[in-house]
């Protein structure tokens, strides 16, 4: 059984169809990765899993059963715009948001002092949110969502906005919550913090699922084809090569997906033929932004810049 | 719907509402205001005297300033000096110079006015009054009357009319209030009643309006911050709004109770220690106030500010910040202000229609109800009637704005209409 299982999702705006007809599972103790670019549906698929959002069809199974109150006070999320009350102290946010899930008393409050201090905010607990650096009061957001050690984390964008401490801050607090059994689900549109931490993904586009299950069993399925490779020297005379079906220039590396496993050997032995220095040659690997840019087809590649610089608006 | 989570963000409101300077300030102010403002009519009422003034009476024609001069001599205030009056004689044109030629001295105030006494004031019974402060009422009041002494001295003088007719002739007539109520006794009345709804109606709107602006600001921050969106992570819409609407109301309800406080103190402690007039006045306001309008007042304010907070909490939840649900805020604001102005004018006729029906109508209910209950005896089935229209209202106008509360809050960007309004009211869950 799975932890949790989306059903055939769905969410109309108006005539806008957001989110159309969206399922997967997410199983027990893995990091889930909701993946696609802004706009595709991401953060409205998250709000009706949190059920903040009704949805026109579709449900959100806990364990099996339809998720409820309990999944409510079992959840901790951090949305992707944060907001926290300006003239609340520290210590009275992070109580706060923990007692709005059920949990209060002094237990709590030695596990905020030692988050508190883990973020190095240890003095800072009777300070106003309004007198803190942007950076801390995203730390302050963190610690809210996971103080009541909720069993679910959905995370929406966690990255977004975060200098790279923080980033690394981030990314080791989720790396440890994998390590006590939690289920951390989030939401992301850069492929590569999603390719190196996910062990699920779901990968939506225009409102729609285009993959879903193990990134492992994804990555075997798309890379058996496919080489990256790193050379010095203009490598566009493959393009037209019989062995060659798609070939993407990620700048520093090229993917290059050939039309028969076996024609991976026979593209080394064209490419040292043409004197093209080979500095990598990684064969039946894959990144996720190729994948991505694979399923999703053109559509994709407008929204490359934004995939790869991280950048979101 | 009260469970440990609406709990939460309701000891939320109250902190974040009364350990804060906005609420400090106006709570401690408002009585201090209130006390102070009625502490000025009082006195006024008691001192109701003129101050310092120099008065020029001119008559056209020699026929009235010697009785004028006999009868102001009687004047407390000529006797105390605290008006003087030179008397002249002119005609219009000379007049009009006179007041040309006194216009720095009324301007500094060094002259209060010149009154005018054409001739044919003797049959018309009317005076002109030139100065830099034409509605100086009390002035005016004061020369008038000796003036209209001195005019009916003048109608009946050698028509052998004994001097006791001329001055009964020459007084006027006081009426003297009684109320008359369904249990109590027959008591005098004299604008107790009007006070105590002269200030239950202004604690009510103010209140309104105090309360419900920190609750649209409080809305409008949660959805620009987008803390809205963990807090609905946690509870419903519904039961947010709810819990809102109730950490307000019992803030705005504390409020009152700190407002009133000083009532209820006056109503303790020996009023010896007032000048004997405030001291009567007080304790007529007290007179008027028994425990079923206290109790109905505070019924009514808890119902009536829970209809309108909620009411602000939809208006919060429509607009993206602050500055445009400000200015979409007419329609509630007239449904606070017209009642408003009609409680305050009932205060003349207290039982006229629209006194009865606008105390019984929806909405103006809240504010026209308590007023009417201060100034006269409401029959009992009209007071449950309201009640129960209040208790309805209430529901309904929940369901309504809960609605728009539930649609709104994480949307934004569109433009308010009044249509776009009535589709998020009917929005099917």
């Amino acid at each position: 059984m799975h932890a949790l299982e989306v059903r055939n999702l769905r969410k109309q705006f108006g005539s806008v169809t957001a989110v159309d007809d969206v399922s997967f599972e997410i199983p027990e103790g893995v990091i889930f990765g909701l993946l696609g670019r802004n706009g595709a549906g991401k953060t409205t698929t998250i709000r009706m899993m949190m059920d903040i959002y009704k949805p026109d069809a579709g449900e959100v199974l806990l364990r099996g059963v339809k998720a409820g109150e309990e999944f409510n006070s079992n959840v901790g999320y951090l949305p992707e715009e944060r907001g926290l009350y300006q003239k609340m102290t520290v210590m009275d946010t992070l109580l706060f948001f923990a007692e709005l899930k059920g949990k209060k008393g002094p237990e709590i409050k030695r596990r905020a002092v030692e988050y508190l201090e883990q973020f190095d905010l240890g003095d800072r607990m009777k300070s106003k949110l309004a007198d803190l650096s942007k950076g801390n009061q995203q730390k302050v957001q963190f610690i809210s969502t996971i103080l009541h050690d909720p069993e679910f984390v959905v995370l929406d964008e966690p990255f977004s906005g975060l200098d790279p401490v923080n980033t690394s801050i981030i990314r080791d607090m989720i790396l440890d919550l994998k390590r006590r059994g939690k289920v951390i689900i989030f939401s992301t549109h850069l492929m590569d913090f999603a390719d190196r931490m996910c062990d699920n993904i779901c990968l939506i586009h225009k409102g729609q699922a285009l993959l879903n299950g193990p990134l492992s069993d994804i990555r075997r399925k798309f890379g058996n084809r496919n080489v990256t490779v790193q050379a010095e020297g203009d490598l566009s005379f493959l393009r037209g090569n019989p062995i060659v079906e798609t070939m993407e220039d990620f700048g520093n590396t090229t993917g290059i997906l050939v039309k028969q496993q076996d024609d991976i050997q026979t593209l080394l032995k064209v490419l040292v033929e043409n004197n093209i220095v080979v500095r990598r040659f990684d064969a039946h690997t894959i990144s996720l932004h190729e994948i991505f840019v694979r399923v999703a087809g053109d559509d994709a590649k407008s929204g490359e810049a934004n995939m790869m610089e991280g950048s979101h608006v | 719907m009260f469970n440990a989570r609406t709990i939460a963000i309701i000891k939320r409101e109250l902190k974040a509402l009364m350990l804060n300077k906005t609420f400090i300030v106006m709570t401690v102010l408002m009585p201090l205001l209130f006390m102070s403002g009625f502490l000025v009519i009082g006195l006024m009422q008691v001192l109701n005297v003129v101050d310092k003034a120099h008065v020029v009476i001119v008559e056209e024609e020699p026929f009235v300033n010697d009785l004028l001069r006999e009868v102001m001599r009687e004047n407390e205030e000529v006797q105390s000096g605290a008006m003087t009056i030179d008397y002249r004689t002119m005609d219009r044109a000379q007049l009009e110079a006179f007041v040309e030629q006194s216009r720095a001295g009324m301007l500094q105030d060094s002259i209060a006015g010149v009154f005018y006494i054409p001739a044919k004031a003797r049959s018309k019974k009317r005076i002109e009054f030139y100065s830099a402060n034409p509605n100086n009422l009390v002035l005016i009041s004061r020369v008038s009357e000796g003036v209209n002494k001195a005019l009916i001295e003048l109608r009946f003088e050698g028509r052998g009319i004994a001097e006791e007719d001329v001055a009964f002739a020459q007084g006027g007539t006081k009426t003297d209030s009684y109320k008359v109520s369904a249990g109590a006794d027959v008591s005098e009345e004299d604008g107790g009643g009007v006070i105590v709804s002269f200030v239950v109606s202004f604690l009510l709107y103010i209140s309104l309006f105090i309360n419900g602006m920190q609750l649209l600001r409080s809305v409008t921050q949660e959805k620009t911050s987008r803390i809205v969106e963990v807090l609905l992570s946690s509870v419903n819409p519904r039961e947010l709004m709810t819990a809102k609407v109730v950490g307000t109301a019992i803030t705005g309800l504390v409020q009152m109770l700190i407002w009133f406080s000083p009532i209820l103190m006056l109503s303790m402690i020996q009023l010896t220690v007032l000048p004997d007039d405030i001291a009567d006045k007080v304790s007529r306001v007290m007179a008027s106030i028994n425990l079923g309008l206290m109790a109905y007042v505070i019924v009514n304010f808890l119902m009536g500010i829970m209809t309108f907070l909620s009411m602000f909490a939809a208006l919060g939840a429509m607009f993206d910040n602050d500055q445009d649900a400000q200015q979409g805020m007419w329609p509630i604001v007239m449904l606070i202000m017209v009642p408003f102005f009609i409680a305050m004018s009932i205060s003349m006729n207290p039982s006229s229609e629209l006194a009865v029906i606008s105390s019984m109508l929806p909405i103006s209910s809240i504010m026209v109800m308590p007023a009417r209950m201060a100034l006269s005896d409401v029959p009992f089935w009209q007071v449950g009637l309201t009640l129960l229209v209040n208790v309805a209202v209430l529901i309904g106008i929940l369901r309504l704005a809960g609605k728009i509360y539930r649609v709104r809050i994480l949307s934004s960007g569109s433009k308010v209409t009044l249509k776009k309004v009535w589709g998020w009211m009917t929005a099917e869950a």
